[in-house]
């Protein structure tokens, strides 16, 4: 079984501004999207029988998407600029 | 000899990659491998690469700008196959804008399900190396 990402850390920084960083607990949504998957799937799968035809899945499109969403776990981006102007740093963790 | 040669010629050594395929990769290592203004290479290393996990983008640059960048491979199947997802029509609208602008290949055709696995494997054996002239750094590759 695949989960959705659970945290995500944005940290932005650099210059004379002070960093700061977010953590996004989205475990916490976790079950807003089971209620949510609960009411949409069974939705998505009577549209599915009626719109197959004409190559719109809806269901198979929800379920894609979710795997795209439960993915994105170890995705990580850093941008670091140390130019003697502009010292930036923005960094994009997801867990 | 570079240690781009000395790893392409092992490879031939080893079985990895046929002749022809060291031949095209030292082709590519001549072209961008003189000391010019820029150099570049790209090589697509023949040798299976099993369990790649990301995708990796890593930006050098002299100036110390970084870019690191770590897409897991997983993101990237999951991706494709929900662009195998979109309705055919919309397909053929695109195709159809493409070919006026006089790019004719078809999107639909490429993006099968059987061919998305391929695609998604084929990349595994994905590296660039890019060394401009100023020093700054590009690699892309898989691990």
């Amino acid at each position: 079984m695949i989960f959705p990402p659970a945290l995500i850390n944005v940290e932005v920084g650099g210059g004379q501004r002070k960093p700061w960083r977010l953590w996004l607990p989205v475990i916490l949504l976790w079950p807003l999207l089971v209620i949510a998957a609960a009411i949409l799937l069974p939705l998505a799968a009577v549209a599915e029988v009626f719109l197959s035809a004409k190559g719109v899945r809806p269901f198979s499109l929800l379920i894609a998407l979710s795997r795209v969403v439960a993915e994105l776990r170890g995705t990580q981006v850093e941008v670091t600029s140390k130019s003697p102007v502009k010292r930036d740093h923005v960094s994009l963790y997801i867990f | 000899m570079s240690e781009d040669r000395k790893r392409i010629l092992t490879m031939v050594a080893d079985g990895k990659i046929t002749a022809e395929e060291a031949e095209r990769l030292l082709g590519a290592l001549g072209e961008g491998g003189n000391g010019a203004a820029g150099e570049t290479s790209a090589l697509q290393s023949a040798s299976p690469k099993k369990d790649l996990k990301y995708l990796r983008v890593v930006v050098d640059s002299t100036q110390g700008d970084n870019v690191n960048v770590r897409v897991p491979v997983a993101l990237l199947r999951a991706g494709l196959k929900l662009s195998a997802l979109v309705p055919p029509q919309v397909y053929q609208k695109v195709s159809a804008n493409m070919a006026e602008k006089g790019m004719n290949f078809d999107i639909n055709a490429m993006l099968k399900s059987g061919d998305v696995e391929q695609l998604v494997e084929s990349m595994g054996e994905l590296n660039v190396d890019v060394n401009a002239a100023n020093g700054d750094k590009v690699r892309v590759f898989f691990e």
